[in-house]
């Protein structure tokens, strides 16, 4: 909808020393395990992996009871299965950030959407609301 | 001996109550779970009580969060219809088993759901007691 592959790559090139290319992520595996599917779809659209890098996926299943400010807590054994999944399907994102809006990547991405078309979608998390294949992995309308 | 006389009495108490098109074995059982917890932390517990679980639902907590002040902030005033997540605006299904019948039907879904969310909404766990009025609620709606 909003991307423009030239662009995109030559202003990834430009700012990153290993550029994360948003067509990379454009097309992602649709989520592949049942635990990680039901339990990370609970509350909002599950994310797939490939959205984050491993270090940061860990630091988000470390704290699961305090989750951007919501409990999300699991049992341990369900904790590990999709954490497992997540790290060994992540991607590579810049480390130190937990949300994925706020990846480069996705703020270049977004940067012709308005706060007025975020707001009516009430939230970043809901990518389905415009992305309507989101949850297949599908990025590109 | 003990735990016989209680299931006894759970089962007459849940046999009082006319049964519904959509009652659920699963959801029985959760009940009479209940009811044995909540006769043993209180002698003096007389059977669940829909309206105490509307209260449950409805009443209003000024020390949450902002955005989930009480059940309904997410789920609705009319729980036979769909909710929507306060923050990431994703739809939550019905709770009323009339409108939903998988509701309280899985154990360890429903335990996950109350532990997250009465700590959200009342800042504590709720008792067995209040699960029950709650699903006795929802069970009749």
């Amino acid at each position: 909808m909003l991307y423009r592959p030239l662009f995109g790559a030559l202003l990834g090139v430009t700012l990153f020393a290993a550029p994360l290319l948003a067509n990379e992520l454009a097309s992602v595996p649709p989520i592949a395990n049942a635990a990680a599917k039901k339990e990370c779809s609970a509350c909002h659209m599950a994310f797939q992996p490939q959205f984050l890098s491993a270090t940061a996926w860990t630091a988000i299943f470390k704290d699961l009871s305090n989750h951007f400010g919501d409990n999300a807590s699991l049992p341990d054994a369900t904790r590990k299965e999709i954490e497992d999944y997540y790290v060994a399907n992540a991607g590579r994102g810049q480390t130190g950030l937990l949300r994925i809006s706020q990846q480069s990547w996705y703020l270049i991405q977004h940067r012709e959407v308005g706060q007025a078309k975020f707001a009516a979608v009430k939230s970043k998390a809901n990518c389905n609301a415009c992305h309507k294949t989101a949850d297949q992995g599908q990025y590109e309308n | 001996m003990k735990t016989t006389t209680l299931l006894a009495a759970t089962a007459a108490l849940l046999a009082a109550t006319p049964l519904p098109a959509w009652a659920d074995p699963a959801r029985d059982a959760l009940l009479a779970d209940y009811a044995v917890q909540a006769k043993a932390a209180d002698p003096a517990f007389g059977g669940f009580s829909a309206a105490r679980g509307q209260s449950l639902y409805a009443t209003k907590h000024a020390d949450a969060a902002p955005e989930t002040p009480a059940c309904q902030a997410c789920h609705g005033e009319d729980p036979r219809q769909p909710g929507q997540n306060a923050k990431t605006g994703k739809v939550i299904e019905p709770m009323a088993v009339s409108a939903n019948a998988k509701r309280f039907t899985v154990k360890d879904d429903v335990e996950k759901w109350f532990g997250r969310n009465c700590k959200a909404v009342l800042s504590r766990d709720c008792t067995p007691a209040e699960k029950g009025d709650y699903i006795t609620f929802l069970s009749a709606r």
